[in-house]
């Protein structure tokens, strides 16, 4: 049986010489250890946490432990934009989003996503392209014209992006609309969001910062409002629809929203072959056990911190 | 610090992944011994993958990947402007770990066309070489589909490949690719079913006169015991496919097909958790093995009577630029300056996406593979007298396995949005309701399009990282520009009731954008070592006990995933290893 293979083999690699992984025999004396990588040592404040995990305990909805609660206000109303809902028909806010994004900045220091940040960093430049050999000592020039084709090149991590993002967001509120974000209308706050989109949409391709948003550019210092506005976005499609497990799509919300099961350990060929399906969502806990007869420990779902068992339906 | 000299073998690779695994599957019941070197960790099916459904950690923090915070490749549009590194994942997702990206691949598994292996050639004759751009570096490969054949049937046949053959012997099949090239016989397992969308798409290409066929896979589609006596189950089209390993060994990978043949010998080792820095080579210009650096820091030599580079298309490439020695001072295979030329990719992105309100496509389940496909416009499969381009691509159903925090921003409302109230109701109606028609299109080698090595960035030991200089060319803006058409003309077909985003042109690659991880050249074969680096068998000229397997071989990439044809070269470079090299060792192999 393929389970028993793979197990025989494993074994034999784990009794190759007590943290050694090496797999294999000959040409490898007894005294050949190799380290196991699970214990490699590293200066990367998050190796720790990486791959990520989900965590051992989901964060509480309402407790935040990086953002202030000044800050966290101005979260809440931003996602709840985003994804607008209510207790009949949850959004973002809702299904526990902003607490995932709390939940994610706390845990990572750094980047949550494997992320090269070594320098020199970008300094783009409008004075057309530039040659290969052409730097100053901290920075690599670029083409302004040519950045958006490179990705992402910021010098900020996403705990500095979002603090003096929303510190930006709020100065510039306050000086034009004489309040802070939170305590603008649904409306005034869409249509401040609709000059995001528009930055962001110049921004992707390569156009000029269009005249009619350029104060609202020029408020934004770093991150800038285009790199800000895809950061609140993507984070709150994270929370809305990434496993509950992780501590947002409360109750499945965004997973009901859309109709997508979830988690499913299988389809059967004529489900696939037959338009929809009327599964109920589940999140990766539920998964039914994958292996009879395997030890149950070895198929845990793995957890940050614990190891907690999936629960069989 | 004085590196930890191990026990010589015959065989050393760079990476323990799919090309090393082969190799060792061949050449250790033969009695070779081999070592693989490989920076990433062990996992096997059981219990690595036995509760992975878990979209977050996989596809969003790319779990399996080459860690990026430790190493990246640098990208510029092209060699007048500076590069930055790819600080992100973006365009490519290389594999790191046992079984390299055999392990998370998505199992769409082609063999190239005949036409393919000779592009120069045939293109020169039925158009003439006036047709071929004065700066397009365009080969033939040096070896053809005909002395492929045998290699691409012993791999799909070892793998349990899935498929409805085109061409047995010459004779056209109904159901299968009727542009492929003969093969000696059909597939060992059957197509895996369709979704729905895949079957529209179908219909609508039968009603304009074209070819739909189901994509052929590497994913089984039903309970398989190989040659070699491992037993798989089939899929179980649970929708967490590329990016993840399979917790059913449905889909292939090295773990589930050569590795355990390899290891049951007791002559093959994968020493896990180890960097390879460099080739060493003697005075005489032979390599003599390989330094590494262990987990806690540790240098290392392993020496060996031959050397091959395993470590996918970019590592591979980058390996032989850092290996400077007294005898090669610009890098093994370098003497001539061929390493990092004809750098290829993949033209990859959707021309068209619809909306197809009230009717569900299950996106979310199945794979890559439960797709339906038309060659009708790739290659020369077409006649390209009265076109403004040469080349070609394939055009596809969008793949399922779609995942909703990574997809939702697909589905823009009318004025172009991905927030709000109104986002919100169209995601309520139509997450399931919409698709694209994909591209999967050749890409051509130029002059100003290649690898070296990055000035101002490098790795945690402080070696240069690769840099990469790519950006499409006219002939490829203008050949996107009437595939696009033709996949307006199929999604118009289709009737969608609204169409979300087209593309009509392909405009300036970018580095952000996923867009296959099919980086192909960098270490050429040929049969010119003035074009190339390496001969048909991926031995290197300057250093022929040094080989070359994967990717880096490929002289410009043909429209379809390479690991069909990555599986039968090394097998035809395994063979001639076993047959011929260690007799006359250090010889080049005709
Ligand atoms: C997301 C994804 C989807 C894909 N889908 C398809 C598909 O549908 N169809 C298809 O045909 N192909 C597909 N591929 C490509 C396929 O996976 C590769 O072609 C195949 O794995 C190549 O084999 P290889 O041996 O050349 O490299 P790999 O299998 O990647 O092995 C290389 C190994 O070398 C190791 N390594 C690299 N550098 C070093 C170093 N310096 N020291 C030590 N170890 C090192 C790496 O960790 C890795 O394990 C896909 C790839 C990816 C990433």
């Amino acid at each position: 049986m393929t389970d028993d293979r793979a197990l025989t083999r494993r074994r034999l690699l784990q009794l190759a010489g007590g943290t050694a992984v090496a797999v294999g025999l000959a040409g490898c004396g007894s005294g050949d250890r190799t380290a196991s990588p699970e214990v490699r040592v590293s200066t990367d404040v998050d190796a720790v946490a990486w791959p990520p995990l989900p965590p051992g305990t989901p964060p509480q909805c309402n407790v935040h432990r990086f953002f202030t609660t000044a800050e966290a206000a101005v979260v809440d109303a931003l996602v709840a934009r985003i994804i607008p809902g209510d207790a009949r028909d949850p959004g973002a806010r809702e299904a526990c989003v902003p607490a995932y994004i709390d939940d994610k900045l706390a845990r990572f220091p750094s980047f949550a996503t494997p992320t090269y940040f070594q320098p020199p960093f970008a300094k783009p430049v409008t004075t057309g392209p530039v040659p290969p050999d052409q730097r100053d000592a901290e920075t690599i020039l670029v083409d302004a014209a040519d950045a958006h084709l490179y990705g992402f090149q910021a010098d900020l991590t996403p705990q500095e992006s979002w603090r003096k993002g929303i510190a930006a967001l709020q100065a510039y509120c306050r000086r034009r609309h004489g309040r802070p974000f939170e305590h603008m209308a649904p409306a005034r706050q869409d249509a401040l969001l609709d000059r995001f989109q528009a930055l962001k949409d110049a921004s992707d391709h390569g156009a000029p910062v269009p005249t009619a948003h350029a104060d609202l550019d020029a408020a934004f210092a770093g991150p800038s409002a285009s790199g800000f506005f895809g950061m609140v976005l993507e984070d709150t499609y994270e929370g809305m629809f990434a496993d509950p497990a992780y501590g947002g799509n409360k109750g499945m919300a965004g997973w009901l929203l859309i109709g997508y099961p979830g988690a499913q350990r299988a389809y059967t060929p004529d489900e696939v072959l037959t338009p929809g399906t009327d599964r109920p969502p589940q999140s990766l806990g539920q998964m039914p056990h994958m292996h009879p007869g395997m030890p149950e420990g070895d198929a845990m779902l793995p957890m940050a911190g614990t190891l907690r068992t999936g629960t069989r339906r | 610090m004085s590196a930890r000299t191990h026990p010589p073998v015959d065989v050393v690779t760079v990476g323990g992944g799919w090309t090393a695994a082969i190799l060792a599957s061949k050449l250790c019941p033969q009695g070779r011994t081999m070592v693989s070197l490989e920076q990433g960790a062990s996992r096997w099916t059981y219990p690595e993958y036995a509760h992975d459904h878990d979209s977050l950690r996989y596809s969003g923090r790319y779990a399996m990947m080459v860690n990026l915070r430790q190493e990246t490749w640098t990208w510029r549009p092209h060699p007048r402007v500076t590069a930055l590194p790819m600080r992100q994942y973006g365009s490519f997702n290389p594999g790191q770990g046992l079984g390299g990206s055999g392990v998370h691949w998505s199992g769409q598994l082609w063999r190239f066309m005949p036409t393919d292996f000779v592009r120069r050639t045939h293109v020169t004759e039925r158009y003439g070489a006036k047709r071929i751009p004065a700066d397009m570096t365009l080969q033939d490969w040096g070896v053809t589909y005909d002395e492929l054949e045998p290699y691409y049937d012993q791999f799909e046949w070892d793998i349990g490949a899935g498929g409805a053959a085109g061409n047995v012997g010459g004779r056209i099949l109904p159901g299968g690719n009727p542009f492929e090239g003969p093969r000696s016989r059909g597939y060992p397992n059957p197509p895996l079913v369709v979704t729905p969308y895949g079957q529209m798409f179908a219909d609508a290409c039968t009603d304009l006169g074209l070819h739909p066929f189901t994509q052929p896979t590497g994913i089984l589609s039903r309970g398989w015991i190989d040659p070699h006596g491992n037993a798989r189950s089939g899929c179980l089209y649970c929708g967490f496919c590329t990016r993840f390993g399979c917790e059913v060994d449905a889909k292939s990978s090295p773990q589930n097909t050569h590795l355990p043949v390899a290891l049951d010998t007791g002559r093959y080792e994968v020493r896990l958790g180890c960097k390879v820095t460099r080739i060493e080579v003697d005075d005489r210009g032979r390599a003599t093995g390989l330094t590494y650096v262990d987990a806690e820091g540790r240098e290392h030599f392993q020496p060996a009577r031959v050397v091959v580079a395993s470590a996918f298309t970019l590592e591979n490439t980058r390996i032989l630029l850092l290996s400077r020695s007294r005898a090669h001072p610009n890098g093994v295979g370098n003497d001539r300056g061929r390493v990092g030329r004809n750098y290829t990719y993949q033209i990859y992105p959707a021309p068209v996406t619809g909306v197809f309100q009230g009717r569900k496509l299950n996106m979310f389940m199945g794979n890559t593979c439960t797709i339906k496909v038309i060659y009708d416009y790739n290659g020369d499969n077409f006649d390209h007298s009265d076109l403004d381009f040469i080349g070609g691509s394939q055009l596809y159903s969008e793949p399922c396995e779609r995942e909703p925090f990574n997809s939702v921003d697909g589905l823009t409302t009318r004025d172009g949005k991905a927030w709000g109230a109104a986002w919100k109701e169209e995601l309520r109606r139509n997450w399931d309701s919409h698709a694209s028609i994909l591209t999967e299109g050749e890409s051509n080698p130029y002059e100003d399009q290649f690898l070296d090595l990055d000035p101002n960035y490098t790795d945690r030991f402080g070696n240069p990282l690769l840099r990469i200089a790519f950006d499409w060319h006219p002939n490829e803006q203008r050949m996107w520009r009437y595939l696009a058409a033709r996949a307006r003309e199929i999604m118009a077909r289709m009737n969608p009731s609204r169409i979300v985003r087209t593309m009509p042109e392909l405009g300036r690659y970018n580095i952000h954008d996923y867009q296959s991880t099919h980086p192909t050249g960098g270490c050429v074969m040929g049969t010119d070592p003035g074009t190339s680096v390496t001969n048909t068998h991926g031995q290197v000229w300057d250093t022929p006990n040094v080989f070359v397997t994967g990717a880096a071989l490929f002289p410009q990439n043909a429209g379809a995933n390479p690991t069909g044809t990555i599986g039968a070269l090394t097998y035809r470079t395994a063979q001639a290893m076993d047959d011929r090299y260690f007799d006359d060792p250090g010889e080049l192999l005709s």
